[in-house]
Formats: C-alpha cells, structure tokens, sequence
C-alpha cells in the first residue's frame, strides 16, 4: 500500500517534471525528448491502474509513432544554418 | 491500491501544463506537442474512472482518444510543413496573410 503511493508520487513527479520541461526548455528538439520521457512516465500510470494493454499502445503509438513523426518535423523546419559553400 | 483522487490531481496538473505550453509559447510545433499533453491528461482520467468503477468503458475510450491524437499529429504536421515552406519559420505569430 504505502510502496504504492511511493511509485505513484515518483512516478508523477516525473510526468509534472518532463511536462514543465517540454513547454519551458528553449529547443524544440530538446523538449521533443522530454516529451517522451512524459508519455513513457504515463504508460508506467497505466500498467500501476491495472490497464496492460493500454500502456502498450500507449508506447507504441505515441513513442513509436507520434513521437517519430514530431522528430520529423522539427528536423525539416530547423533555421537554416548560414550556407558556407563547400 | 493508490486513490483516483491522486490521479485526478495528476492529470489536472498536466492539463494545465499543456494549456499553459498553448498559451505562452509562439512554436507552432511547441502547440502540437501541449496538445499532446493535455489528450494524456483526460486519458489519464478515462482509465482512473476506469479503474474505480471495475470495468473497461473508459480503457475503450482512452484507445480512440488515442488514435486521434495520431490522426491529428499526422495531419497538425501536413500543416506545420506548410507554414514553415511559405514563411520559412514555424511561429505561429508570422503567419498573418489570413488577418483581414
């Protein structure tokens, strides 16, 4: 019981944590992983509520598939460094 | 067995995170991402009600809640791509060609 709310407080603590941190960190590439860190956190809540299934969709696909996709497209919008021609 | 008013309290607290991601930063990438947040939250609240009423209703729901965020990033990202081709930048704050 008490080991529970232990994990629990842990566990929130690093969701809040990597939350904050996606919308305050200035890089967007930087808060793309710690966005991951928030889903990943969250399917650990799943798998505490009884919910197996769910925590394994949840990392297939938001870490699998939506985290891909928003690593894509912060890759293709960066500011273009100055060219130095080569 | 960790009460669902803690989870309730989790998931208030990443909700208005994400809200407050919408709502202060201009990267419109930065906006997809509080999103994201904020449909954890309320699935987090789906699966807590879920586990305190004994049966599987809110799970079900948290899987098409799911699916739409995948949906909506695919499509949230079509239009990122977009932007940042006419403007070259993704702040949603220079994109003013539809103010009348």
């Amino acid at each position: 019981m008490v080991y529970e709310t232990i994990a629990f407080a842990l566990f929130a603590l690093v969701t809040v944590g990597c939350s904050l941190g996606v919308i305050l960190v200035e890089d967007v590439w930087h808060s793309a992983l710690l966005l991951g860190g928030a889903l990943l956190s969250v399917a650990v809540h799943y798998v505490m509520l009884q919910a197996e299934f769910l925590a394994a969709m949840q990392i297939l696909v938001y870490v699998g598939g939506v985290l891909i996709l928003v690593t894509f497209a912060v890759m293709l919008t960066r500011p273009d460094p100055e060219v130095t021609g080569t | 067995m960790v009460p669902p008013q803690y989870y309730l309290v989790l998931a208030a607290a990443v909700f208005c995170i994400g809200v407050a991601g919408v709502l202060t930063r201009r990267n419109a990438l930065l906006f997809l991402m509080s999103v994201e947040l904020m449909l954890n939250a309320a699935n987090i609240n789906l699966v807590a009600f879920s586990y305190y009423w004994g049966n599987v209703t809110g799970q079900t729901f948290s899987l098409f809640t799911m699916a739409l965020a995948a949906a909506e990033v695919a499509v949230g990202i079509g239009i990122i791509l977009v932007l940042y081709r006419n403007f070259k930048d993704v702040d949603v704050a220079k994109a003013t060609t539809m103010r009348w």
